[in-house]
């Protein structure tokens, strides 16, 4: 659409308007900074007449420190609405030692206490920086080009390209080594070269992109767009509503969707007031609620408990009641012991009652000496690397250096010996903010420099309390340590090497930013962060999505990555949920169900036609689905591609994402075969009774089919169905 | 429950069409008359169902709402093969999706039973000041491909009805004829159905 003589204002658009994504991502400013000082007359040369606000933006990278982008940091002056009487009290445990001992997970914080950011993040990314520069300085689309490759010289549009291609060379050769590792699993996955765009993909991509950039948007009630990244909970938990309104009228419905122009009417000034995420809780409507996830409650839902498109991801067209039922069935074919499970299973999705409240709270004081101690013990560990076996390290992850399988396997043996005996009697030792000092820990993973907490991924302990479901507050951090580890065994990048690729391709076009730009407003359109045209959230989504694109380009964007992308983007800040996300497409067998042609998906369903709807105990609901004529594909392309995104309540899928989270790795560990029983991929009540006594688990699993690799999937798809049912049922 | 039969027909339709042109939109509007504008992402392929009556007769019409992206290609088209009826979406207000009606007007040709019936959507109608397609051009390509055209709204209800029930009608009229010169009039027959799927009831 958009000509070519626009493109290059677009560009320039662009280059100016970079900095603001980078204000918006408070914790790229340093990067900014650096780009500027190598090259202060290119920013200002190209600068194009921009509003005034604009130049603020390029001033903001001096005072990032300003800015505390955590929600809890820019919630609370708010007025307290119609939820904060049943949010989490905002004390609960974790979130005060996570924002003092894990900046790894708030890293907003993290860079703003940092007194000196400027030198930590520029000097490893000098190339990276240049490159982004001479980027910056082009404006026109083949020089743009011509600056990918200028990037990377090492690489030409023939060059079998891999995902190396990106990261930032280091002297570190540890790093060497894993990038190493690293080739052969990018070439599993199957990636590809960044195409080169046409003139005219080059001007759409850039339109879109410029759209998202300055938050130009019809909605004239949108009246800024926030500098400053942000978690809508992280390690946070309180939800707060804003009952300030600019359009009361708006009843609370997302002004989003098709009938939404793209087009740029008119610019919308910005609020310094708004930072930090305020302007997704404006214009919210006189007395919206929201539920503790974020979700705005229809207001004629309570009143009217009719068939009503519903909140959440459910699937608005489907009558509730028969959904119940099929979910009933499954519960009753299952033999689910739907008392205590369900009660278990509900307690941290909906406070209906105070007891539940209670409830998350003391197992979220559980999670937090659990994490207190492992965090201790993995960092002692690397602390006193040189003497390992002397230590007691109760978080097995391998990988983090070179060694032997054999000796990995025999010191993993003693951990598990070590935790039967231990765990369950050792005090929690609660750690000391101070000894999680980042210069303490060895540089062998450039991430393990940042403290974050640590979840031995191999107890059982562990593995019970994630299938009762992590205590919200807990989530964000317990997900990325599972996913951490799994990177860490299977040689996958480490966070800050992800997160350089991540603002490194935010600069590139992608052919796939119309797309991108459509599915944005269609997800999760009713969560508080995503309702708005360009507002924050969708933002965020769209910048995330468009990484994403390009880091896998040979998967490339698909509808329906939107939705775990959102998800994540209610835990995570961009960096860390793209992180998240890259990580859920190396180790969680994203990347092969998104392969082009599905055929990783068509595999996926026909694993679990056979092993679970037809040959399962569902063997009737396979019968019956068949003779309707209903393919797996019709519901199974939805739960797979989502990860149960549109097609359960949100608080179940977080339940289901729990377990995958932790036990959704297709290989696995050999810790975990070793420590975790096998019955606990599937909540058996008795084999987890048995397991919390510490015997051996029981045998209502043993007919079921030991470890087979790439069932991670399967094994997903079964913890949702038993999720599900019983928090339905 | 699986014996009782409370249709005559059963009439499977398909609803083809770029990616936000309003495919989902349209059959919420049919099958539960409401409008969103926060409607979700379609995923691969949904479907939704609604019973109709048509000249006395009970049609139940089992509507697969398709993915518009073109990587999902690979799945939807396999879902063409069943299909009695299909629905060609495009947005008037996007031209792109109109100039994209051949190529899905030649996927069916490729994938879809010989002799289904089609028909031509222009989504949006309502939308007059963003319009780009005019009624003309869809009438002519209509025209053009030989098959019916009409301009719809899934916002504003208009039209939408009267796709679905002329395209209905259309293949049960097909149908019947068929029958007829089968010379086995039976009523309650579904036919139509292709490969994996099974005219079953319920």
């Amino acid at each position: 659409m958009a000509t070519e003589l626009a493109e290059p204002t677009l560009d320039l658009a662009q280059l100016d308007s970079t900095p603001d994504f980078t204000q918006t991502a408070s914790a790229i400013a340093p990067s900014r900074i650096a780009e500027i000082s190598l090259e202060p007359s290119t920013v200002k040369t190209d600068e194009p007449p921009t509003p005034p606000a604009k130049d603020e933006e390029t001033n903001a990278p001096d005072t990032p420190l300003r800015h505390k982008p955590s929600i809890d940091k820019a919630l609370p002056p708010l007025p307290m609405g119609t939820i904060s009487s049943t949010a989490i009290p905002s004390p609960p445990l974790p979130p005060t030692p996570s924002s003092q001992d894990t900046d790894q997970l708030d890293t907003p914080s993290k860079r703003t206490s940092d007194p000196n950011p400027t030198e930590t993040l520029s000097v490893p990314r000098p190339e990276l920086t240049r490159a982004r520069s001479a980027s910056s300085s082009k404006s026109t689309v083949p020089t743009r080009a011509a600056s990918i490759a200028t990037s990377n010289p090492t690489r030409s549009h023939l060059e079998p390209p891999t995902r190396k291609f990106y990261s930032v060379r280091r002297k570190d050769s540890g790093l060497d080594m894993a990038a190493a590792q690293r080739t052969s699993f990018a070439s599993s996955i199957g990636t590809g070269s960044i195409r080169q765009l046409t003139a005219d993909e080059e001007a759409m991509s850039l339109k879109v992109r410029s759209m998202y950039d300055t938050g130009y948007a019809s909605d004239t009630s949108m009246r800024s767009f926030s500098r400053s990244r942000r978690s809508t909970r992280g390690a946070t938990n309180s939800l707060v509503v804003s009952e300030a309104s600019e359009e009361p009228g708006t009843g609370g419905l997302p002004q989003v969707g098709e009938e939404e122009s793209s087009g740029g009417e008119e610019m919308m000034s910005e609020n310094e007031a708004r930072e930090e995420g305020l302007e997704d809780w404006e214009a919210l409507g006189e007395g919206v609620e929201v539920d503790r996830f974020g979700f705005i409650i229809p207001k004629d839902e309570a009143a009217a408990p009719t068939k009503k498109p519903s909140i959440h991801f459910k699937d608005a067209a489907t009558p509730r009641r028969q959904k119940k039922q099929h979910l009933n069935l499954i519960t009753q074919k299952l033999n689910l012991n739907t008392e205590s499970p369900a009660e278990m299973l509900q307690s941290p999705c909906v406070w209906e009652k105070e007891e539940m409240k209670a409830k998350e709270i003391t197992r979220a004081a559980k999670w937090t000496q659990m994490a207190h101690q492992c965090t201790l013990d993995h960092a002692r560990r690397h602390r006193k690397e040189s003497s390992r076996s002397q230590t007691f390290s109760p978080s097995p992850t391998p990988g983090d250096t070179p060694e032997t399988p054999k000796k990995r396997f025999q010191s993993l043996r003693n951990t598990t010996r070590k935790l039967r005996s231990d765990s369950t009697t050792k005090p929690p030792t609660p750690p000391q903010p101070n000894r999680f000092d980042p210069e303490g820990a060895p540089s062998i993973h450039s991430h393990t420099t940042l403290p974050k907490w640590e979840f031995n991924t191999a107890d059982p302990k562990l593995i019970s309390r994630v299938w009762k479901g992590i205590p919200d507050c807990w989530r964000a951090a317990a997900w990325h340590s599972f996913l951490s580890t799994s990177a860490r065994r299977r040689g996958g990048a480490p966070d800050d090497e992800i997160i350089e690729t991540y603002h490194a391709l935010l600069d590139h076009g992608s052919p796939d930013d119309v797309q991108i730009d459509l599915d944005v407003p269609r997800t999760i359109s009713s969560h508080v962060l995503f309702r708005k045209r360009y507002g924050g959230g969708q933002r965020l989504l769209f910048r995330v999505l468009h990484a994403l694109s390009l880091y896998f380009p040979a998967v490339g964007y698909v509808q329906g990555m939107a939705s775990p992308a959102a998800t994540l983007l209610c835990y995570f800040d961009e960096d860390l949920t793209f992180v998240m996300l890259v990580r859920l497409f190396e180790f969680r067998g994203l990347a092969t169900l998104f392969r082009g042609g599905f055929d990783g998906l068509v595999d996926a369903l026909e694993e679990f036609d056979k092993r679970w709807l037809k040959g399962g105990e569902l063997g009737q609901v396979g019968k019956r689905l068949e003779e309707l004529g209903i393919t797996n594909m019709t519901f199974g392309a939805k739960w797979y591609l989502t990860l149960f995104g549109y097609s359960i309540p949100f608080p179940a899928q977080l339940r289901v994402w729990d377990v995958f989270m932790l036990l959704g790795d297709p290989v696995r560990d050999h810790a975990t075969y070793i420590t975790v029983p096998q019955s606990l991929f599937f909540q058996d009540p008795d084999a987890l009774a048995a397991a919390k006594d510490g015997s051996k688990p029981g045998t209502a699993d043993s007919k079921r089919e030991p470890h087979r690799p790439n069932e991670g999937w399967v094994r997903g798809v079964y913890a949702g169905h038993h999720v599900v049912g019983s928090c339905e049922g | 429950m699986a014996s009782s039969r409370n249709y005559d027909f059963l009439i499977k339709l398909l609803l083809i069409g770029d990616s936000g042109v309003g495919k989902s939109c349209c059959l919420l509007r049919f099958s539960e008359d409401s409008f969103t504008p926060s409607f979700i992402t379609t995923i691969g392929i949904d479907f939704k169902i609604r019973t109709i009556e048509l000249d006395g007769k009970r049609v139940k019409l089992q509507i697969w709402d398709t993915a518009g992206q073109e990587r999902f290609r690979t799945i939807t088209t396999a879902y063409y093969r069943g299909a009695m009826g299909i629905l060609l979406v495009y947005d008037v207000t996007d031209e792109r999706s109109f100039n994209n009606i051949r190529t899905w007007f030649s996927n069916v040709e490729q994938h879809a039973t010989e002799g289904v019936n089609k028909i031509l959507i222009g989504n949006k109608c309502d939308w007059e000041e963003k319009r780009v397609v005019s009624t003309e051009r869809g009438q002519a390509l209509a025209d053009e491909l030989g098959i019916p055209f009409m301009e719809v709204s899934a916002k504003s209800n208009i039209n939408i009805e009267k796709a679905f029930y002329s395209l209905a009608g259309d293949i049960k009229k097909r149908i019947m004829d068929t029958q007829r010169q089968e010379e086995k009039p039976q009523p309650n027959v579904t036919s139509g159905f292709g490969g994996e799927q099974k005219g079953g009831c319920c």
